[in-house]
């Protein structure tokens, strides 16, 4: 994606703006800053993302959508302290709090990064001359920031692999799976409003609550009584959709963090990415994802990851599986695990066996190795 | 004391008598209005400048005034 111009990510197209509902307000109801002809004097007091920081002004109107947003994980990010929290001890959080801000807090979303502008990741720009979409833009919003794992796989940009089938043959973008009230942390119940506390949906992590989507919601035939496809029956409850369904999807290696002696700016260098398709262990069977198996991907921690903030900051490495949980965004119908029995049953290459795994990370990963594969059929 | 008590009422009738008006002004029913000049009314319009809107729907100011970007070559290295 093209950076745009620094005239162009703040030109207001008049024509298309002046019918946006949001349009009847003046400009500084929501931006502040002061009326004046000089730019310098006009930004006085400017409010360049109303919608995030402590203003929120968003919620003034929308406080249904405002009120679960503020719970979702692109709001709090929690994701990332669920999982930096399991895998160090209390008396490091404050050195690890430093570099979330200087590496990780710049992916904090607000209304607008989704409804108005692209992401800051991107450079940030108006998506079309102010007009707030209702519906996110695929490549300028969720794939500016989903996009070297999730966007390349779904777009099929990896040389040989061809990209999702609901992208390929349905034209489905994000949103027709990822919905507004997923995006906005919220499950439609009456109860998120008419009651006390809120159930959150996957408030911890993506994987903690509820799947949402789930393929069952469009695919509800599968699996059910008097489906043709006998392998679903068999497999339903044992493997997630995806072990089937996706082929190979990027794994990262030892990701470290810094900040710049020259330019005092926090960089990264991820040091290995490569394609991998391996079945691991659910490491978490439970009542919304009870499978036995599913993919695993491997993340790019290791445990000198943040090492520029401190000595054995990650104290509690092991907590945490560095082959973890996954979802790729290939999906299709047919591939060589679902060609034939003998590809996945006696076929030790396509599970994730201790032999590949770091000798340093076997103990991060005992609860998703497969130590046992699956008897080849027909063998006694 | 029947005199005197006359003398003090009929002194008395004759003070007020002294202030009655003889004949009540007459109450205006009708006033005349003086005619008053025509005013030619003077319309002001004022004109809010939305400077916002101004700036920010022109693109030619917008280039004009923007601050030149600074090439920053990223220091990070790999897949983010």
């Amino acid at each position: 994606m093209a950076p745009l111009e620094p005239w162009e990510k703040v030109l207001v197209l008049q024509e298309d703006f002046q019918d946006d509902p949001h349009n009847q307000m003046r400009c500084d109801f929501c931006h502040g800053g002061t009326q004046a002809p000089d730019k310098e004097d006009a930004h006085v007091d400017l409010i360049a993302d109303p919608s995030g920081g402590e203003t929120q002004v968003c919620g003034s109107c929308h406080s249904v959508e405002n009120h679960a947003f503020e719970n979702s994980l692109h709001f709090t990010q929690e994701g990332y302290w669920t999982a930096i929290e399991a895998r160090s001890a209390p008396e490091n959080h404050a050195a690890l709090e430093t570099m979330f801000g200087n590496h990780c807090a710049s992916c904090h979303t607000t209304c607008g990064d989704c409804h108005i502008s692209q992401p800051n990741s991107v450079g940030g720009g108006f998506i079309e001359g102010h007009v707030v979409k209702k519906t996110p833009s695929m490549t300028r919003n969720c794939t500016a920031c989903h996009g070297s794992r999730v966007g390349n796989e779904y777009l099929g940009k990896h040389e040989g692999i061809p990209g999702d089938v609901h992208f390929r043959s349905g034209r489905m973008n994000c949103v027709s799976c990822h919905t507004g009230l997923d995006m906005h942390d919220s499950t439609g119940a009456c109860e998120e409003c008419h009651a006390d506390s809120l159930e959150l949906v996957n408030s911890d992590t993506r994987y903690s609550g509820a799947q949402l989507p789930g393929c069952e919601d469009c695919h509800a035939e599968v699996g059910a009584d008097g489906e043709g496809n006998p392998q679903h029956n068999m497999h339903k409850d044992k493997l997630s959709c995806q072990v089937c369904h996706s082929v190979s999807y990027t794994s990262c290696d030892g990701c470290h963090v810094a900040v710049s002696e020259t330019s005092g700016n926090p960089f990264f260098e991820t040091q290995n990415t490569y394609l991998t398709f391996f079945i691991g262990r659910n490491p978490d069977p439970n009542y919304h994802r009870p499978y036995e198996y599913v993919p695993v991907r491997h993340i790019p921690v290791d445990t000198e990851s943040y090492a520029y903030y401190g000595e054995n900051l990650l104290s509690n490495f092991d907590a945490l599986p560095t082959w973890t949980y996954a979802t790729p965004h290939n999906i299709q119908r047919i591939t060589p695990q679902n060609e034939s029995c003998a590809n996945c049953h006696g076929n030790e290459e396509i599970f994730l066996t201790v032999d590949k795994v770091n000798p340093e990370e076997v103990n991060a990963n005992l609860n998703v190795i497969v130590d046992e594969i699956p008897a080849p059929i027909g063998a006694p | 004391m029947r005199k005197i008590i006359t003398f003090v009422l009929a002194s008395m009738l004759l003070f007020l008598a002294g202030c009655q008006t003889a004949t009540p002004e007459p109450v205006p029913t009708n006033t005349a209005v003086p005619p008053t000049p025509t005013v030619e009314p003077t319309v002001e319009v004022i004109v809010e400048v939305d400077y916002c809107v101004s700036c920010h729907t022109d693109k030619e100011q917008l280039i004009s005034v923007a601050k030149p970007v600074e090439e920053k070559e990223s220091e990070s290295s790999g897949v983010g």
